[in-house]
Protein backbone atom coordinates (compact mmCIF):
# COMPACT_ATOMS: atom_id res chain seq x y z
CA UNK A 1 0.00 0.00 0.00
CA UNK A 2 1.56 3.42 -0.96
CA UNK A 3 1.54 5.77 1.48
CA UNK A 4 -1.01 8.76 1.51
CA UNK A 5 2.10 12.06 1.51
CA UNK A 6 3.22 9.99 -1.69
CA UNK A 7 0.05 10.43 -3.84
CA UNK A 8 -0.28 13.72 -4.87
CA UNK A 9 -3.82 13.51 -6.27
CA UNK A 10 -4.57 17.01 -6.34
CA UNK A 11 -1.90 17.56 -9.41
CA UNK A 12 -3.91 15.76 -11.88
CA UNK A 13 -6.97 13.35 -12.38
CA UNK A 14 -4.62 9.93 -13.39
CA UNK A 15 -5.67 8.55 -10.43
CA UNK A 16 -9.20 9.92 -10.16
CA UNK A 17 -9.41 8.34 -13.38
CA UNK A 18 -8.20 4.99 -12.71
CA UNK A 19 -10.80 5.13 -9.30
CA UNK A 20 -13.62 5.68 -11.82
CA UNK A 21 -12.89 3.30 -14.33
CA UNK A 22 -11.93 0.56 -11.63
CA UNK A 23 -8.01 0.15 -12.85
CA UNK A 24 -6.44 0.88 -9.53
CA UNK A 25 -5.12 -1.28 -7.54
CA UNK A 26 -7.51 -2.77 -4.77
CA UNK A 27 -4.78 -1.44 -2.07
CA UNK A 28 -4.46 2.04 -3.82
CA UNK A 29 -8.18 2.08 -3.73
CA UNK A 30 -8.32 1.94 -0.34
CA UNK A 31 -5.60 4.96 0.29
CA UNK A 32 -7.80 7.44 -2.21
CA UNK A 33 -10.91 6.55 -0.51
CA UNK A 34 -9.06 7.83 2.42
CA UNK A 35 -8.03 10.61 0.71
CA UNK A 36 -11.36 11.38 -0.96
CA UNK A 37 -13.10 11.81 1.87
CA UNK A 38 -11.45 14.63 3.40
CA UNK A 39 -10.17 16.27 -0.25
CA UNK A 40 -13.02 18.92 -1.39
CA UNK A 41 -11.12 19.45 -4.56
CA UNK A 42 -10.98 16.06 -5.30
CA UNK A 43 -14.19 15.59 -4.43
CA UNK A 44 -15.44 18.11 -6.95
CA UNK A 45 -12.98 17.13 -9.51
CA UNK A 46 -14.49 13.29 -9.33
CA UNK A 47 -17.65 14.55 -9.17
CA UNK A 48 -17.23 16.53 -12.43
CA UNK A 49 -15.63 14.31 -14.41
CA UNK A 50 -17.82 11.66 -12.97
CA UNK A 51 -20.69 13.97 -14.37
CA UNK A 52 -19.08 14.21 -17.60
CA UNK A 53 -18.53 10.33 -18.19
CA UNK A 54 -21.97 9.13 -17.03
CA UNK A 55 -24.23 10.30 -20.00
CA UNK A 56 -21.82 8.85 -22.23
CA UNK A 57 -22.10 5.50 -20.48
CA UNK A 58 -26.02 5.85 -20.39
CA UNK A 59 -25.88 6.28 -24.50
CA UNK A 60 -23.77 3.36 -24.69
CA UNK A 61 -25.52 1.27 -22.44
CA UNK A 62 -29.11 2.21 -23.89
CA UNK A 63 -28.71 2.46 -27.66
CA UNK A 64 -25.25 0.01 -28.38
CA UNK A 65 -25.37 -2.84 -25.41
CA UNK A 66 -28.96 -4.14 -27.00
CA UNK A 67 -27.44 -4.40 -29.70
CA UNK A 68 -26.18 -7.97 -30.94
CA UNK A 69 -22.96 -8.98 -31.13
CA UNK A 70 -22.02 -10.23 -34.46
CA UNK A 71 -20.57 -13.54 -34.97
CA UNK A 72 -16.93 -13.37 -36.28
CA UNK A 73 -15.97 -16.64 -37.94
CA UNK A 74 -12.24 -17.00 -37.58
CA UNK A 75 -10.34 -18.37 -41.33
CA UNK A 76 -9.10 -21.53 -41.15
CA UNK A 77 -5.78 -21.88 -40.30
CA UNK A 78 -3.08 -21.65 -43.56
CA UNK A 79 -1.99 -25.37 -44.39
CA UNK A 80 1.87 -26.30 -45.45
CA UNK A 81 1.51 -26.05 -49.59
CA UNK A 82 3.85 -28.45 -50.96
CA UNK A 83 5.37 -28.95 -54.30
CA UNK A 84 2.96 -31.39 -55.28
CA UNK A 85 0.19 -28.92 -53.93
CA UNK A 86 1.51 -25.55 -55.75
CA UNK A 87 1.45 -28.79 -59.46
CA UNK A 88 -1.72 -29.80 -58.61
CA UNK A 89 -2.83 -26.23 -58.37
CA UNK A 90 -0.98 -24.98 -61.42
CA UNK A 91 -3.25 -27.43 -64.08
CA UNK A 92 -6.61 -27.15 -62.07
CA UNK A 93 -8.70 -26.31 -63.80
CA UNK A 94 -11.52 -23.66 -62.10
CA UNK A 95 -14.93 -25.53 -61.78
CA UNK A 96 -16.67 -22.77 -63.56
CA UNK A 97 -14.57 -23.03 -66.57
CA UNK A 98 -14.97 -27.13 -66.32
CA UNK A 99 -18.63 -26.95 -66.18
CA UNK A 100 -18.53 -24.70 -69.09
CA UNK A 101 -16.60 -26.95 -70.93
CA UNK A 102 -19.16 -29.73 -70.53
CA UNK A 103 -21.69 -27.73 -71.45
CA UNK A 104 -20.11 -26.86 -75.00
CA UNK A 105 -18.79 -30.21 -75.91
CA UNK A 106 -22.51 -31.38 -75.09
CA UNK A 107 -23.93 -28.75 -77.23
CA UNK A 108 -21.34 -29.64 -80.04
CA UNK A 109 -22.45 -33.40 -79.62
CA UNK A 110 -25.94 -32.92 -79.82
CA UNK A 111 -25.65 -30.00 -83.15
CA UNK A 112 -23.08 -33.22 -84.83
CA UNK A 113 -26.14 -35.51 -84.47
CA UNK A 114 -28.40 -33.49 -85.34
CA UNK A 115 -26.98 -32.49 -88.55
CA UNK A 116 -26.03 -36.41 -89.23
CA UNK A 117 -29.38 -37.53 -88.95
CA UNK A 118 -30.80 -33.88 -91.31
CA UNK A 119 -28.12 -35.41 -93.65
CA UNK A 120 -28.68 -39.07 -93.80
CA UNK A 121 -32.60 -39.52 -92.22
CA UNK A 122 -34.90 -37.60 -94.94
CA UNK A 123 -33.04 -39.45 -98.05
CA UNK A 124 -33.70 -42.95 -96.48
CA UNK A 125 -37.06 -42.06 -95.80
CA UNK A 126 -38.04 -41.10 -99.17
CA UNK A 127 -36.46 -44.03 -100.50
CA UNK A 128 -38.29 -46.61 -98.36
CA UNK A 129 -41.80 -45.17 -98.50
CA UNK A 130 -42.09 -43.45 -102.05
CA UNK A 131 -39.20 -45.50 -104.53
CA UNK A 132 -40.60 -43.26 -107.28
CA UNK A 133 -38.91 -40.21 -107.74
CA UNK A 134 -41.18 -36.95 -106.75
CA UNK A 135 -40.86 -33.44 -108.59
CA UNK A 136 -41.69 -31.77 -105.56
CA UNK A 137 -38.50 -33.49 -103.89
CA UNK A 138 -35.26 -31.05 -103.46
CA UNK A 139 -33.05 -34.31 -103.62
CA UNK A 140 -31.53 -35.95 -106.71
CA UNK A 141 -34.74 -37.84 -108.00
CA UNK A 142 -34.14 -40.95 -111.18
CA UNK A 143 -36.18 -39.43 -113.98
CA UNK A 144 -38.41 -42.22 -115.38
CA UNK A 145 -37.04 -43.92 -118.14
CA UNK A 146 -38.82 -43.11 -121.22
CA UNK A 147 -38.48 -45.94 -123.33
CA UNK A 148 -38.23 -49.63 -121.21
CA UNK A 149 -34.72 -50.83 -121.82
CA UNK A 150 -32.46 -52.68 -121.26
CA UNK A 151 -30.12 -49.75 -120.80
CA UNK A 152 -32.62 -47.92 -118.04
CA UNK A 153 -31.51 -51.16 -115.64
CA UNK A 154 -28.05 -50.54 -116.45
CA UNK A 155 -28.27 -47.00 -115.23
CA UNK A 156 -29.91 -47.46 -112.39
CA UNK A 157 -27.76 -49.92 -111.30
CA UNK A 158 -24.77 -47.45 -112.22
CA UNK A 159 -26.28 -44.80 -110.16
CA UNK A 160 -25.31 -46.48 -106.81
CA UNK A 161 -21.92 -45.93 -106.99
CA UNK A 162 -22.66 -41.91 -107.56
CA UNK A 163 -25.59 -42.09 -104.55
CA UNK A 164 -23.37 -43.58 -102.26
CA UNK A 165 -20.83 -41.10 -102.87
CA UNK A 166 -23.03 -38.23 -102.36
CA UNK A 167 -24.04 -39.72 -99.31
CA UNK A 168 -20.43 -40.05 -97.77
CA UNK A 169 -19.80 -36.28 -98.74
CA UNK A 170 -20.96 -33.40 -96.62
CA UNK A 171 -22.19 -30.97 -99.21
CA UNK A 172 -25.81 -31.46 -99.76
CA UNK A 173 -26.73 -31.24 -103.59
CA UNK A 174 -28.63 -28.69 -104.99
CA UNK A 175 -32.40 -28.35 -105.36
CA UNK A 176 -33.21 -29.66 -108.11
CA UNK A 177 -35.95 -27.96 -110.07
CA UNK A 178 -39.10 -28.82 -111.40
CA UNK A 179 -38.09 -28.33 -115.08
CA UNK A 180 -35.00 -30.52 -114.83
CA UNK A 181 -36.88 -33.34 -114.00
CA UNK A 182 -38.60 -33.73 -117.10
CA UNK A 183 -37.79 -37.57 -118.61
CA UNK A 184 -34.88 -37.24 -120.61
CA UNK A 185 -33.31 -40.13 -122.81
CA UNK A 186 -30.17 -42.13 -119.97
CA UNK A 187 -27.46 -42.37 -121.52
CA UNK A 188 -25.37 -45.63 -120.32
CA UNK A 189 -22.74 -45.16 -118.05
CA UNK A 190 -19.90 -47.46 -118.79
CA UNK A 191 -16.92 -47.74 -116.18
CA UNK A 192 -14.03 -49.47 -115.38
CA UNK A 193 -15.11 -50.21 -111.69
CA UNK A 194 -16.24 -53.44 -111.17
CA UNK A 195 -19.53 -52.34 -108.80
CA UNK A 196 -20.69 -50.50 -111.72
CA UNK A 197 -20.91 -53.28 -114.01
CA UNK A 198 -24.27 -54.28 -115.57
CA UNK A 199 -25.92 -57.19 -113.78
CA UNK A 200 -29.33 -58.29 -114.84
CA UNK A 201 -32.14 -56.10 -113.97
CA UNK A 202 -34.41 -58.36 -110.84
CA UNK A 203 -37.71 -55.86 -111.13
CA UNK A 204 -38.67 -53.12 -113.81
CA UNK A 205 -41.02 -51.00 -113.73
CA UNK A 206 -42.38 -52.58 -117.16
CA UNK A 207 -41.95 -55.80 -118.21
CA UNK A 208 -40.42 -56.26 -121.01
CA UNK A 209 -41.16 -57.93 -123.65
CA UNK A 210 -38.59 -61.15 -123.85
CA UNK A 211 -37.54 -63.21 -127.00
CA UNK A 212 -38.79 -66.56 -126.82
CA UNK A 213 -34.27 -67.32 -126.76
CA UNK A 214 -34.32 -64.99 -123.76
CA UNK A 215 -37.38 -66.64 -121.50
CA UNK A 216 -34.96 -68.97 -120.22
CA UNK A 217 -32.80 -66.06 -118.55
CA UNK A 218 -35.75 -64.04 -117.33
CA UNK A 219 -36.52 -64.62 -114.28
CA UNK A 220 -39.39 -62.14 -114.12
CA UNK A 221 -40.87 -64.43 -116.47
CA UNK A 222 -41.02 -67.27 -114.54
CA UNK A 223 -42.12 -65.88 -111.37
CA UNK A 224 -45.16 -64.77 -113.40
CA UNK A 225 -45.23 -68.38 -114.60
CA UNK A 226 -45.24 -69.71 -111.19
CA UNK A 227 -47.70 -67.26 -109.95
CA UNK A 228 -49.94 -68.11 -112.84
CA UNK A 229 -49.65 -72.12 -112.04
CA UNK A 230 -50.48 -71.35 -107.97
CA UNK A 231 -53.91 -69.03 -109.33
CA UNK A 232 -54.64 -71.94 -111.24
CA UNK A 233 -54.11 -74.87 -108.51
CA UNK B 1 -40.71 30.22 -9.39
CA UNK B 2 -38.13 27.87 -8.45
CA UNK B 3 -36.33 27.71 -11.18
CA UNK B 4 -34.65 30.49 -11.36
CA UNK B 5 -33.29 31.26 -7.92
CA UNK B 6 -29.71 30.10 -6.86
CA UNK B 7 -28.73 26.76 -5.21
CA UNK B 8 -28.15 29.14 -1.97
CA UNK B 9 -31.21 30.80 -2.01
CA UNK B 10 -32.86 27.73 -2.36
CA UNK B 11 -30.89 26.63 0.31
CA UNK B 12 -31.52 29.04 2.54
CA UNK B 13 -35.82 28.83 1.54
CA UNK B 14 -35.46 25.26 2.70
CA UNK B 15 -33.96 25.61 5.93
CA UNK B 16 -37.17 27.66 6.90
CA UNK B 17 -39.05 25.00 6.32
CA UNK B 18 -39.99 25.51 2.53
CA UNK B 19 -40.17 21.85 1.27
CA UNK B 20 -41.00 22.87 -2.42
CA UNK B 21 -37.29 24.94 -2.24
CA UNK B 22 -36.16 21.57 -1.52
CA UNK B 23 -37.79 19.49 -4.20
CA UNK B 24 -36.55 22.28 -6.80
CA UNK B 25 -32.68 21.55 -5.23
CA UNK B 26 -33.24 18.15 -5.88
CA UNK B 27 -34.80 18.45 -9.53
CA UNK B 28 -31.59 20.00 -10.22
CA UNK B 29 -29.31 17.90 -8.42
CA UNK B 30 -30.70 14.55 -8.41
CA UNK B 31 -28.73 13.25 -11.97
CA UNK B 32 -25.74 14.86 -10.98
CA UNK B 33 -25.56 13.33 -7.65
CA UNK B 34 -26.62 9.88 -9.20
CA UNK B 35 -23.49 10.12 -12.10
CA UNK B 36 -21.46 10.45 -8.75
CA UNK B 37 -22.33 7.67 -6.99
CA UNK B 38 -22.39 5.81 -10.29
CA UNK B 39 -18.94 6.44 -10.31
CA UNK B 40 -17.73 5.68 -6.99
CA UNK B 41 -20.41 2.64 -6.55
CA UNK B 42 -20.13 1.32 -10.38
CA UNK B 43 -23.83 -0.48 -9.20
CA UNK B 44 -26.78 1.47 -10.65
CA UNK B 45 -29.05 0.09 -7.71
CA UNK B 46 -26.42 0.75 -5.14
CA UNK B 47 -26.23 4.36 -6.46
CA UNK B 48 -29.59 5.29 -6.50
CA UNK B 49 -29.47 4.24 -2.59
CA UNK B 50 -26.67 6.75 -2.39
CA UNK B 51 -28.30 9.44 -3.99
CA UNK B 52 -31.39 8.89 -2.08
CA UNK B 53 -29.63 8.56 1.19
CA UNK B 54 -27.95 11.97 -0.03
CA UNK B 55 -30.73 13.96 -0.24
CA UNK B 56 -31.71 12.74 2.84
CA UNK B 57 -28.91 13.32 4.86
CA UNK B 58 -28.90 17.13 3.14
CA UNK B 59 -32.20 17.86 4.94
CA UNK B 60 -31.39 16.33 8.04
CA UNK B 61 -28.43 18.58 7.88
CA UNK B 62 -29.29 21.91 6.09
CA UNK B 63 -29.20 24.08 9.20
CA UNK B 64 -25.19 22.67 9.14
CA UNK B 65 -25.06 24.51 5.57
CA UNK B 66 -23.00 27.20 6.64
CA UNK B 67 -22.62 28.88 2.89
CA UNK B 68 -19.20 29.33 3.02
CA UNK B 69 -18.82 26.22 0.30
CA UNK B 70 -20.95 26.12 -2.74
CA UNK B 71 -24.17 23.68 -2.26
CA UNK B 72 -22.43 21.85 -4.72
CA UNK B 73 -19.43 20.94 -3.12
CA UNK B 74 -21.49 20.73 -0.25
CA UNK B 75 -24.16 17.67 -1.58
CA UNK B 76 -20.47 16.07 -3.37
CA UNK B 77 -19.12 15.93 -0.03
CA UNK B 78 -22.11 13.94 1.39
CA UNK B 79 -22.68 11.93 -1.71
CA UNK B 80 -19.34 10.91 -1.62
CA UNK B 81 -19.39 10.25 2.26
CA UNK B 82 -22.50 8.34 1.63
CA UNK B 83 -20.94 5.81 -1.23
CA UNK B 84 -17.74 5.28 1.49
CA UNK B 85 -20.42 4.24 3.79
CA UNK B 86 -22.12 1.96 1.75
CA UNK B 87 -18.68 0.45 0.70
CA UNK B 88 -17.62 -0.56 3.79
CA UNK B 89 -20.92 -1.69 4.61
CA UNK B 90 -20.66 -4.09 1.19
CA UNK B 91 -17.23 -5.35 2.14
CA UNK B 92 -18.44 -6.47 5.38
CA UNK B 93 -21.38 -8.04 3.99
CA UNK B 94 -19.12 -10.03 1.45
CA UNK B 95 -16.59 -10.84 4.67
CA UNK B 96 -19.88 -12.24 6.90
CA UNK B 97 -21.04 -14.03 3.18
CA UNK B 98 -18.53 -15.12 1.18
CA UNK B 99 -20.90 -15.95 -1.86
CA UNK B 100 -22.13 -12.62 -1.79
CA UNK B 101 -19.48 -11.07 -3.68
CA UNK B 102 -19.38 -8.89 -6.72
CA UNK B 103 -18.91 -10.36 -9.72
CA UNK B 104 -18.09 -8.92 -13.16
CA UNK B 105 -21.85 -9.19 -13.89
CA UNK B 106 -23.08 -6.67 -11.27
CA UNK B 107 -21.58 -4.03 -13.25
CA UNK B 108 -24.04 -3.81 -15.79
CA UNK B 109 -26.02 -1.26 -16.32
CA UNK B 110 -29.83 -1.30 -15.46
CA UNK B 111 -31.93 1.29 -17.39
CA UNK B 112 -34.90 2.69 -15.04
CA UNK B 113 -38.21 1.14 -16.05
CA UNK B 114 -40.16 4.24 -17.90
CA UNK B 115 -42.96 3.62 -19.23
CA UNK B 116 -44.19 7.01 -19.26
CA UNK B 117 -44.27 8.72 -23.53
CA UNK B 118 -42.76 11.48 -21.78
CA UNK B 119 -39.72 10.14 -20.23
CA UNK B 120 -39.21 8.31 -23.31
CA UNK B 121 -39.42 11.68 -25.32
CA UNK B 122 -37.18 12.89 -22.48
CA UNK B 123 -34.44 10.19 -22.65
CA UNK B 124 -34.16 10.69 -26.42
CA UNK B 125 -34.22 13.86 -26.64
CA UNK B 126 -31.03 13.44 -23.65
CA UNK B 127 -29.48 10.70 -25.99
CA UNK B 128 -29.61 13.57 -29.09
CA UNK B 129 -27.99 16.09 -26.85
CA UNK B 130 -24.93 13.49 -25.29
CA UNK B 131 -24.35 12.65 -29.07
CA UNK B 132 -24.22 16.17 -30.05
CA UNK B 133 -21.86 16.86 -27.11
CA UNK B 134 -19.51 13.65 -28.08
CA UNK B 135 -19.28 14.87 -31.84
CA UNK B 136 -18.03 18.27 -31.07
CA UNK B 137 -15.23 17.10 -29.21
CA UNK B 138 -11.95 17.29 -30.74
CA UNK B 139 -10.48 14.37 -32.77
CA UNK B 140 -7.96 13.75 -30.57
CA UNK B 141 -10.12 13.76 -27.23
CA UNK B 142 -12.77 11.93 -28.40
CA UNK B 143 -10.94 9.11 -29.99
CA UNK B 144 -10.13 8.55 -26.46
CA UNK B 145 -13.40 8.64 -25.24
CA UNK B 146 -14.30 6.32 -27.50
CA UNK B 147 -12.20 3.81 -26.98
CA UNK B 148 -12.48 4.41 -23.52
CA UNK B 149 -15.99 3.77 -22.88
CA UNK B 150 -17.20 1.75 -25.98
CA UNK B 151 -14.33 0.12 -27.04
CA UNK B 152 -13.80 -0.46 -23.15
CA UNK B 153 -9.96 -0.78 -23.82
CA UNK B 154 -8.01 0.45 -20.35
CA UNK B 155 -5.64 3.10 -20.29
CA UNK B 156 -2.48 0.72 -21.22
CA UNK B 157 -4.32 -0.24 -24.33
CA UNK B 158 -5.11 3.02 -25.11
CA UNK B 159 -1.67 3.93 -24.47
CA UNK B 160 -0.12 1.10 -26.97
CA UNK B 161 -2.93 1.61 -29.98
CA UNK B 162 -2.31 5.18 -30.14
CA UNK B 163 1.82 4.57 -29.37
CA UNK B 164 1.23 7.71 -26.82
CA UNK B 165 2.06 7.84 -23.46
CA UNK B 166 0.35 6.90 -20.63
CA UNK B 167 0.00 9.81 -18.73
CA UNK B 168 -1.07 11.61 -21.53
CA UNK B 169 -3.76 9.26 -22.84
CA UNK B 170 -4.99 10.03 -18.87
CA UNK B 171 -4.69 13.93 -19.65
CA UNK B 172 -7.30 13.69 -22.72
CA UNK B 173 -9.63 12.33 -21.22
CA UNK B 174 -9.81 13.65 -17.91
CA UNK B 175 -9.78 17.06 -20.66
CA UNK B 176 -12.41 14.98 -22.44
CA UNK B 177 -14.84 14.42 -19.73
CA UNK B 178 -14.47 18.19 -18.45
CA UNK B 179 -15.39 19.42 -21.36
CA UNK B 180 -18.86 16.96 -22.11
CA UNK B 181 -19.78 18.23 -18.60
CA UNK B 182 -19.03 22.17 -19.24
CA UNK B 183 -21.38 21.25 -22.72
CA UNK B 184 -23.88 19.03 -21.18
CA UNK B 185 -24.39 21.88 -18.50
CA UNK B 186 -24.62 24.66 -20.88
CA UNK B 187 -27.58 22.81 -22.99
CA UNK B 188 -31.25 23.59 -21.82
CA UNK B 189 -32.04 19.75 -21.30
CA UNK B 190 -30.76 18.11 -17.91
CA UNK B 191 -28.30 15.52 -19.21
CA UNK B 192 -26.74 15.18 -15.83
Amino acid sequence: MRDLKDINLCSNGGDLLAYLYDEMPAADRDSFELHLADCGTCIDDFAEISQGRYPVFEWKSLEFDPMPTPGFVMPAQATAIGFFDKLRAAFAIQRGFAFDGVAIAVLVAVLVVYAFYLQSGPEKDVAVANPEPIASQTQRVIPPATTPDISSSARIENDEPERAMQKSSPKRSAPVKASALKPKPIQPVRTSDEKTQVKPQKQLRQIPVLSVAEDDEDETLRLADMFDDIGAS
Amino acid sequence: MYRDLADEKLVEMAVGHDADAFGELMRRWERKIFALCFGMLTREDEARDATQETFISAYKNLSRFRGEARVSSWLHRIAVNQCLTLKRRAKTRSEEFLDDELGESDRVFVAPIKFSPGNEAEQTERLRVVRQAVSSLPVDLRQVVVMKEFEEMTFQEISDTLELPLSTVKSRLYTALKQLKSKLDRLPVEVV
